[in-house]
């Protein structure tokens, strides 16, 4: 096993146990998995995009960690540190967005300390549930880094909203 | 980079879309697209439609426009279905209500009562506004919805998205939300 297969595991146990079923680890991993302000860093790190998304999961699934995801921010650099404020602001805004399926699937829960939206320009969180802020994330994500991050975000709400709901049908 | 469509976008569109076909091709309008179109909000984002022709050489032409009109008018035209998502009656289609025509392109706003079913059913916050905005605007009648879902509730197929029992509870959450206080 690679060191990059075993900081899989550890991530995905992490995400796990904060109840973020995206990705699955390959084997139980050795070693403590990460918590808080740590996980968010190592996640905003990892040579793995899925891992790199998951940041805003775990912010949709556990909003009280803003707090650690800025701190964790805060101690990043250059692109990796970009890329990870444009995933908390899209969380900020896809939070707003699916508000009623989120409490349906996992209960209430406060809202995401909004961040960043001076720094980007962004519209208010509110405006239109959300929508114009991730538009806005979303086109700056775009034009930076080039990838499609509107679909992006799309395909892994799906996913996620998905899972949400099975898991909600089991319990 | 995406654009939000508005109804000015959304009709320079479907009038492009009339001059350039030759054939007789129905298209119905869904989702967001319909409220936008009923002025009942401001913009969206995809343009969402289903397209039908008795002619497949129709179906062809228009497949061949979309990707260039796409470019050309910086819309996003999006081919979706509420049947892609939850069962619908038999003849959904049939049920759409024409709204306009451009040459021999007919335009209509899919079913309004499996729209809203639909639009329930994904229960974004978006979703939900749009239902209020068609419910209050008196575009539907809740009884109409509520006439559609116990035609499609008991279906055994179709639930391709969300379960029978998710959408029975986010249409309860509607009734409430939609009732008048006490």
């Amino acid at each position: 096993m690679t060191d990059a297969d075993r900081e899989w595991d550890l991530l995905a146990s992490a995400l796990i146990d904060y109840g973020v079923w995206y990705v699955g680890p390959h084997a139980r991993p050795r070693g403590r998995a990460p918590v808080g302000e740590e996980l968010f860093v190592r996640l905003a790190q990892s040579s793995h995009a899925r891992m790199r998304e998951a940041i805003v999961l775990l912010l949709l699934r556990r909003p009280e960690l803003g707090p650690d995801a800025q701190r964790a921010i805060a101690r990043l650099e250059g692109r990796v540190q970009m890329q990870a404020k444009h995933r908390y602001c899209a969380a900020c805004a896809l939070q707003r967005m699916w508000r009623t399926r989120l409490i349906d699937a996992v209960g209430g829960h406060p809202l995401i300390e909004p961040a960043f939206t001076d720094e980007f320009e962004l519209p208010p969180f509110e405006e239109d549930f959300g929508l114009s802020a991730l538009l806005a994330v979303s086109n700056r994500e775009e034009e930076l880094f080039g990838y499609n991050a509107w679909a992006g975000y799309e395909s892994m709400m799906g996913h996620f909203l998905g899972e949400l709901a099975v898991r909600a049908r089991a319990r | 980079v995406r654009e939000r469509a508005d109804r000015a976008r959304i009709d320079r569109l479907l009038r492009t879309i009339g001059s350039r076909l030759r054939r007789p091709v129905q298209l119905y309008l869904i989702g967001g697209t319909i409220v936008v179109d009923r002025g009942l909000r401001a913009d969206t984002f995809d343009v969402g439609f289903v397209v039908r022709a008795d002619d497949p050489a129709a179906i062809d032409e228009f497949e061949r426009l979309i990707p260039i009109l796409k470019d050309e008018l910086q819309t996003n035209l999006e081919p979706a279905s509420p049947a892609d998502f939850i069962p619908v009656p038999s003849n959904v289609l049939d049920r759409a209500e024409y709204v306009r025509n451009y040459g021999q392109f007919a335009v209509y706003h899919y079913d309004l009562p499996t729209t809203i079913i639909s639009k329930i059913a994904r229960a974004a916050e978006r979703d939900l506004a749009d239902v209020e905005a068609l419910v209050r605007s008196g575009a539907v009648s809740w009884d109409d919805v509520e006439s559609t879902w116990r035609e499609i509730r008991d279906s055994e197929r179709g639930w391709l998205r969300h379960s029978r029992q998710d959408v029975e509870r986010r249409l309860g959450l509607m009734r409430e939300r939609l009732s008048p206080p006490a």
